[in-house]
């Protein structure tokens, strides 16, 4: 069973369909929230929220938009960085700097989540200047807001906004040359 | 009203908008816009499919995140869609009797016609069964929007005490729509069964704000939560028309439904 029919099983208050969907899906949700909210407590309710609203809300999920991945993954993200931005009212600058730091420690080649995707998201990530690869790291890894990633980089506001939207372009281009076509 | 924004602007922001790096504010934008510019809806798309191939490890969480899972959804009532109220028998006047509502939609404020307007005063002192209909929906509504922003910013809107909540209605069909408004004039379209129009159709809300009739927003072919933002001051009323894509600066089209203030 594809995803697109297990999300209609599920809308029909299938709970082995949300099984099948959890074991699918599950440990990229949960290494994604990981690794943006660095707290496994937080992960695993992160986790637990996502496949709840797949099962409460499975409407949202569109397949015409896009694979059931990539939309567990959007809101995996979403609610991971909405956590980091409440958090983020009683950061300290200090605090600020040492997020730069782990920004600069987050290397996308070394975690992808398919070994056997590795290659192409390498080739693709090296066509990117350092600067799109810089802000892209800093706003999807560490939650910042492009305003913030230019803050940390010392750029003008709309020159991370044109690099992350031109980095993202680049990456699809080379991914679908590549064949890579979707998660 | 929300600021209607050139689509250049909103294009600027897809990259940033799809990596969740955004205000609010910006995030508001973009959704109003997204809700009627397929294309825009498409970058956005491609961006997260990419985002979800850089996403990293894949770590398979402990079994009792599961078992959480399992106990939650056996623990809930089985789930229903939240239905939208029915008001045939409810309505107390004819609300739209004129085919050209312009005009005559300010002498309609003036005479007073039915209202849909409920403040969670009213919900308290006056639990009439419409109102106990709609306070179940906003539980119904509030306990499953968990997720996006914008859900959560209509959930939050609900739960506001000062927040009102206009029905809009139409005479003869029981098409319906729900906004909540809050008293800086953020609306929100939260509720909505009227049907899907063509691609290359929209359908457009309008205020009546002091015997004038001000756009408030494109709402896209299909409704289902769009943010607007109205001055809250001399506000009389709601109507809901269906134009081309993109909206009119005027309309001349007959209402869908509607609402006016008490």
């Amino acid at each position: 069973m594809d995803d697109a029919a297990l999300v209609v099983a599920v809308a029909g208050s299938s709970q082995e369909a949300l099984a099948e969907a959890y074991s699918r899906h599950s440990g990229a949700v949960h290494g994604l929230a990981r690794r943006i909210l660095r707290d496994e407590t937080l992960a695993e309710e992160i986790t637990q929220e996502v496949f709840l609203r797949l099962w409460n809300n499975p409407e949202k999920f569109n397949a015409e938009r896009g694979s059931l991945r990539s939309f567990l993954l959007a809101h995996t993200h979403g609610r991971s960085v909405d956590f980091i931005r409440s958090e983020s009212a009683r950061r300290t600058r200090e605090d600020k700097d040492a997020r730069l730091a782990v920004g600069e420690s987050q290397n996308v080649e070394d975690e992808v989540w398919d070994m056997a995707l590795a290659e192409h998201i390498k080739n693709a990530l090296s066509s990117l200047i350092e600067g799109e690869r810089r802000a892209i790291e800093l706003a999807y890894f560490g939650g910042h807001t492009y305003r913030e990633v230019a803050d940390l980089l010392g750029e003008p506001e709309g020159t991370v906004k044109s690099r992350i939207r031109s980095g993202m372009k680049r990456l699809r281009a080379e991914l679908t040359a590549a064949g890579v076509s979707h998660a | 009203m929300m600021q209607e924004q050139p689509h250049d602007t909103i294009e600027e922001l897809l990259g940033v908008y799809a990596l969740d790096a955004v205000d609010q504010h910006e995030r508001r934008l973009v959704e109003n816009h997204l809700s009627r510019c397929s294309l825009c809806r498409n970058e956005v798309d491609e961006h997260r499919d990419v985002a979800a191939l850089l996403a990293g490890e894949v770590v398979e969480p402990q079994p009792y995140v599961w078992d959480g899972i399992i106990s939650k959804i056996n623990a809930t009532e089985p789930r229903a869609v939240a239905p939208v109220v029915s008001l045939e028998s409810k309505r107390k006047t004819p609300f739209f009797s004129s085919t050209r509502w312009v005009t005559g939609v300010a002498a309609a404020v003036v005479i007073g016609l039915s209202t849909g307007l409920i403040t969670q005063s009213q919900r308290i002192g006056d639990l009439t069964f419409l109102i106990t209909e709609q306070e179940r929906q906003i539980t119904a509504l509030a306990a499953t929007l968990e997720a996006d922003p914008l859900e959560q910013a209509v959930a939050a809107a609900l739960a506001d005490p000062a927040a009102q909540i206009a029905n809009l209605t139409a005479e003869g069909s029981n098409q319906t729509m729900l906004i909540v408004m809050l008293p800086d004039g953020t609306g929100y379209v939260y509720q909505s069964n009227l049907e899907a129009l063509p691609t290359d159709a929209t359908y457009q809300l309008w205020a009546v704000v002091d015997d004038k009739v001000i756009s408030a927003g494109v709402l896209g072919n299909q409704p289902v939560l769009v943010p607007f933002h109205i001055d809250p001051n001399g506000l009389q009323g709601f109507v809901i028309t269906q134009e081309v894509t993109g909206g009119v600066p005027q309309s001349e089209a007959d209402p869908v439904v509607g609402w006016i203030k008490a």
